[in-house]
């Protein structure tokens, strides 16, 4: 765990220098630009994260084990923090571009009604407690939230609004330093995850045990 | 560019800072579960 922690402190520094001091400016959004190194960063771990709720929940509803319904929570959680980090820095760098802190653009309504998705899920899932038949529904409910996901990404090639196209069909592609930039952002990202998953899980695991003791004492 | 840096850095201490209080409630549920798991050895004895 403390080398995890390590590496993952050296990539975060890593990432800033790479950010703000490696990669060129870019010619037409200017220094702005290179917050969407980080943005990136964020909706990349906030994707993994939502998948891992996706099967973790699937995993639940097939075997009824506890592990997978505290791996999907923890998932969830994490996810909705990057999200919410995802959706904070796009505004930032939509104030100087776009003029403006948010529009409904397609790709960002479906990204909100992601972050309402995965909110409304982790209040399920907080209510449900031990009540098994509830902790059912709230999986039922995360597998359904997880079809919005793909969406982001389609709404934004299919339907053009202003989100910019960086990768993939229509893309605009991107200079090499700045690609470094991104990957060791991605890098950093990933690590947090990682470290962040580990923790939350054993954290409810230790909670399942107290809760199991206590019982055990009455 | 400084106001970006900042509010960068800003956000990744939010982040670890978010990971430091998850360690720090784990350590004091585990502290708590010591004591319970030493409660009950001592009535089973």
């Amino acid at each position: 765990m403390i080398i995890l922690l390590v590496l993952t402190v050296i990539s975060i520094i890593a990432s800033l220098y790479a950010s703000f001091i490696y990669a060129p400016t870019e010619l037409i959004m200017g220094d702005i630009q290179r917050i969407f190194y980080f943005h990136m960063g964020t909706v990349w771990v906030a994707t993994v994260a939502f998948t891992i709720v996706f099967i973790a929940s699937i995993m639940f509803l097939k075997s009824g084990k506890r592990k997978w319904d505290i791996l999907a929570l923890s998932s969830a959680e994490i996810g909705v923090l990057f999200i919410t980090l995802t959706i904070i820095t796009g505004s930032i760098w939509a104030k100087p571009i776009w003029g403006t802190w948010w529009t409904w653009d397609p790709q960002l309504t479906t990204t909100f009604i992601l972050w309402i998705l995965y909110i409304v899920y982790l209040i399920l899932r907080s209510v449900a407690g031990d009540n098994v038949k509830q902790a059912r529904f709230a999986a039922v409910f995360s597998i359904i939230a997880f079809i919005d996901l793909p969406l982001v990404y389609i709404s934004a090639r299919l339907k053009r609004g202003i989100s910019p196209v960086v990768f993939g069909p229509g893309g605009g592609g991107i200079e090499s330093k700045m690609l470094i930039t991104m990957l060791i952002t991605f890098l950093a990202c990933t690590l947090l995850f990682i470290i962040l998953l580990k923790q939350r899980i054993l954290y409810e695991k230790i909670k399942d045990n107290l809760r199991l003791l206590k019982s055990r004492t009455i | 560019m400084d106001y970006l840096f900042w509010s960068q850095t800003i956000i990744w201490a939010f982040i670890l800072g978010y990971l430091i209080i998850l360690i720090k409630k784990s350590e004091k549920l585990e502290q708590e579960l010591d004591i319970l798991k030493k409660e009950l050895d001592k009535k089973d004895n």
